[in-house]
């Protein structure tokens, strides 16, 4: 039984599932917009699977090191007929669904995509196994690795662009801008190759490279570049603001005067 | 021939691809999946690596100028394909496959690497005790007296130092008994300085102070702190505790074997010296051990220890310069009494004109 969702928004999006009596799934603690009553909300160690204690720990603490929460909320359809439960994206950007039957059973993400999905939806740790990928490809060591056979609802900020990649296919991207990738894509870096470009391009030393088969999706807008952006906005509110200021010390001089002449 | 799963990629499909099951059947790559299977020529596939970490295999082929392939997820079912696949593919199956292993075994060998340099850390910092012992004695001898002729040139810059006289021979003398059979060559000397205290250098120089002797209150108390001090130096504890306090820059001097380098790093800290509680402790062990079998009374290290703290309380804290580096507890008394009562000693009295060594020091350090 595939998940029934809509995806709401354009830039600030939530992904509302419409659950099935007796059906379940899984959200981040703290994603969850709203939810009829009669959905049940239970927060659970890890994947919010079924499995013992020790492999709930063990998934708990891969969860956090991919960025994600130690617990799992999962929400459960308790009556009789179909009810909503809505997850928010927590930044502006995009939120996919991605089947992962098709994608071959797993699709690795960066750290802290998952949002929610079908129950029974491990998350474990892809970890790079190449220094230069790890160090300078944007994406650090650790990503996330979803694996079962439901859907799943991955959010990144900025626009989420899904490129198709055919059998060696070959794409050039900027690092941090990796959002997910098919298993079956390969990962590396590749150094931008002039000095020139990496000096004066903007691009810095290295670019990531992603090669085919298989879909990538790619983010517009990574959230540290987001975070550099506003950061570095002026935070003075400008002339209008100062020129108050003055207007109003002035007159409070001018009265005090007025008082001290009278 | 059994089928292995794959992920089936081409033009038509979407871009995900499908899955797919592959097996090999004579000349031919058997490709059925979603319902349609192809027989692709073995010579005509091309054998690549692929995946997030190039863990995966791939096998493409041309048709009608579009590129198709397969991808194979686990080294079980790329070994299980490698198996069954013909002469003409085997090769190029092979380099893949080895190349899949070099990836791991590379990642493999950076995490050995990694993990073992923790390790080494953690039994660096567990086992340092051990550690600067073994190196403390792969210092060679000459090295070793080396540091101590410049320790003791350091110490004649400011105190006079004498060799000669009554309490230089007498010390000599009891000296000689404690150190019989010792590979070191002793040298005893007697320094003007007022302070209570004795120092051990490395390679057998052992400094008493005039103000110890006069402290003393019989040539056995005097033994005591002689078997101590020789104890410093037949363990080498100098050299161990230079080299636990030089740490990293002594380890990197001995590594380049420049052994001038730490020589000028211990001679600068050996006023600061302290030795360890431990160290202490074997010092004063075996030095009662070797009073024993020098058949010197035993109970000198003991009683001189006492009227320094008894002393040293009677001054408010303020006492003899020994005590700040071998602090006197009533621990340290109790067990070398405890020690001394357990050690068989066939001990005579020395018999030594104490009072007259006393006069002649004072006097000595008189007339400096």
């Amino acid at each position: 039984m595939t998940m029934q969702y809509r995806i709401e928004g354009s830039d600030l999006q939530y992904v509302e599932v419409t659950l099935a009596p007796g059906e379940s799934a899984v959200g981040e603690p703290g994603a969850m917009m709203f939810c009829d009553t009669g959905v049940s909300i239970e927060t659970r160690m890890g994947d919010g699977d079924d499995a013992g204690l020790g492999s709930r720990l063990a998934s708990g603490f891969k969860r956090s090191i991919t960025g994600e929460n130690f617990f799992t909320s999962v929400f459960t359809n308790t009556s009789s007929r179909p009810l909503r439960v809505a997850f928010a994206a927590p930044s502006p950007g995009k939120i996919i669904a991605v089947d992962l039957a098709s994608m071959g059973g797993a699709l690795i993400c960066q750290k802290g995509a998952f949002l929610g999905g079908t129950r029974g939806v491990k998350l474990g740790l892809a970890f790079k196994k190449r220094l230069r990928a790890g160090m300078f490809g944007g994406e650090g060591f650790i990503m996330q690795r979803l694996s079962g056979s439901g859907t799943v609802f991955i959010h990144a900020s900025g626009t989420l662009a899904p490129l198709e990649l055919r059998a060696g296919e070959e794409l050039k991207v900027d690092t941090g801008c990796l959002a997910a990738l098919q298993t079956s894509v390969n990962y590396d870096v590749k150094y931008v190759g002039s000095l020139k470009t990496s000096v004066l391009g903007g691009e810095g030393l290295f670019l990531a490279s992603v090669k085919g088969p298989g879909t990538v999706w790619l983010q517009s807008l990574p959230l540290q570049r987001l975070r550099a952006v506003m950061i570095g906005m002026p935070q003075s509110r400008g002339l209008g603001a100062k020129l108050w200021y003055f207007i109003v010390v002035i007159f409070v001089i001018a009265m005090a005067l007025l008082r001290a002449g009278t | 021939m059994s089928e292995i799963a794959a992920q089936l990629h081409g033009p038509e499909l979407p871009a995900s691809g499908v899955p797919a099951r592959v097996h090999f059947h004579g000349e031919y790559l058997r490709v059925a999946g979603d319902g349609a299977a192809e027989d692709v020529p073995a010579e005509s596939l091309a054998v690549d690596i692929t995946g997030f970490n190039e863990d995966m295999l791939q096998l493409s082929w041309d048709r009608h100028g579009h590129t198709h392939a397969v991808t194979v997820a686990d080294t079980a079912a790329v070994r299980a394909l490698l198996a069954q696949a013909p002469e003409s593919v085997a090769r190029r199956l092979k380099r893949g496959h080895s190349k899949m292993g070099y990836h791991r075994r590379k990642w493999n060998a950076v995490i050995g690497v990694l993990a073992g340099l923790v390790l080494l850390v953690g039994v660096a910092w567990w086992q340092s005790e051990a550690i600067t012992m073994w190196l403390a004695n792969r210092v060679s001898m000459q090295t070793e007296i080396g540091i101590g002729e410049q320790a003791l040139a350091q110490l004649e810059t400011e105190h006079v130092l004498t060799r000669e006289g009554l309490a230089a021979e007498t010390i000599a003398g009891i000296g000689a008994r404690l150190t019989q059979g010792s590979r070191y060559q002793y040298r005893w000397y007697v320094s003007d300085d007022r302070e209570v205290n004795a120092y051990a250098l490395p390679g057998g120089i052992v400094v008493i102070n005039a103000g110890m002797i006069e402290k003393a209150g019989s040539a056995e108390e005097l033994a005591g702190v002689l078997a101590h001090e020789v104890q410093h130096v037949e363990h080498r504890h100098t050299l161990q505790q230079m080299i636990h306090t030089a740490g990293w820059a002594a380890v990197l001097a001995v590594a380049l074997g420049d052994v001038s380098a730490i020589t000028a790093i211990v001679i600068h800290q050996l006023g600061n010296l302290r030795n360890s509680r431990k160290l202490e402790t074997q010092a004063d062990v075996e030095g009662l051990k070797a009073m024993a079998k020098a058949g010197i009374p035993l109970q000198g290290m003991a009683t001189l220890f006492r009227t320094l703290q008894a002393e040293q309380e009677r001054r408010g804290g303020e006492g003899a310069a020994l005590l700040s580096s071998h602090p006197a507890t009533e621990e340290r008394i109790a067990d070398l009494e405890q020690l001394a009562a357990t050690l068989h000693c066939e001990c005579q009295p020395l018999g030594i004109d104490w009072a007259a060594v006393q006069v002649a020091t004072r006097e000595w350090r008189a007339a400096q």
